[in-house]
């Protein structure tokens, strides 16, 4: 798609950050939306793993938790946060690339959050089966 | 995607709205879900801190903005995805509060 940039911005440009909106020029409408999406993504995707780290406290009420579990609660917890902050950096990132014309910044935080996410589910099959075995002793 | 008709234009900014509204929606059920948690655990200091910070979810998720994004000046996300990220922040510290609870009763 042909990139349709706009020199004629805001008269007064009141918007916040100064720092992504004082540079280059307005890019294409599309091309912006699509960044804040994005951002919102990832904001969703940290939810995702707050929430998973709050499912993983709550196994506590049914009775003892294997302390494997509460430290995957809690790296989740954190790991959601820490992809809340990538969100806004990614986002303001991104959007000065799109003004000024650059290329794309890499989304550098994926290879990490893919990998967590195997790790972890590697883990949490692993504490299973053995609960599930040591059950059936 | 034809230029000829205007309503095309409308479907980023509508997907966008969309988005927002999705993301408001997982911020205050993730936000309330840590609260009754903390209250279903029985861990009152978490509980009272959780339940502000569901409020302030809550408050953020009412007062943000569903169809302002189709015009330059006000295509402004900035404050309002930090209000977001500080909901998913106070949610993030509340579920960690959590489980160092749990793990100090075991």
């Amino acid at each position: 798609m042909q990139a349709c940039r706009y020199r004629a911005v805001v008269p007064e440009d009141q918007r916040r950050p100064r720092s992504v909106y004082s540079v280059g020029d307005e890019p294409e409408v599309q091309a912006s939306l699509a960044n804040e999406r994005t951002a919102l993504s990832w904001i969703r995707t940290g939810m995702t793993l707050v929430a998973g780290g709050v499912a993983l406290a709550t196994l506590s009420s049914f009775g003892e938790v294997p302390l494997v579990i509460l430290a995957i609660a809690g790296l989740a917890s954190l790991g959601g946060v820490a992809l809340g902050v990538w969100a806004l950096v990614s986002w303001r990132r991104t959007e000065r690339a799109l003004r000024r014309g650059q290329p794309l910044p890499a989304p550098s935080v994926l290879p990490w959050l893919v990998a967590g996410v195997v790790v972890v589910g590697l883990l949490l099959a692993g504490v299973t089966a053995f609960q599930a075995i040591e059950l059936t002793r | 995607m034809s230029a000829a008709n205007p309503d095309t234009h409308r479907a980023p900014v509508d997907r966008t709205t969309l988005s927002w509204q999705r993301t408001v929606m997982h911020s205050v059920i993730v936000a309330l879900v840590a609260a009754f948690a903390a209250i279903y655990l029985g861990e009152p200091a978490v509980a009272v801190v959780a339940t502000l910070f569901a409020g302030f979810a809550v408050i953020v998720g009412a007062t943000t903005p569903r169809v302002k994004r189709s015009q330059l000046d006000v295509r402004d996300p900035w404050m309002l995805m930090l209000r977001t990220a500080l909901v998913l922040a106070a949610s993030g510290l509340v579920a960690v509060m959590l489980v160092v609870a749990v793990a100090l009763e075991l």
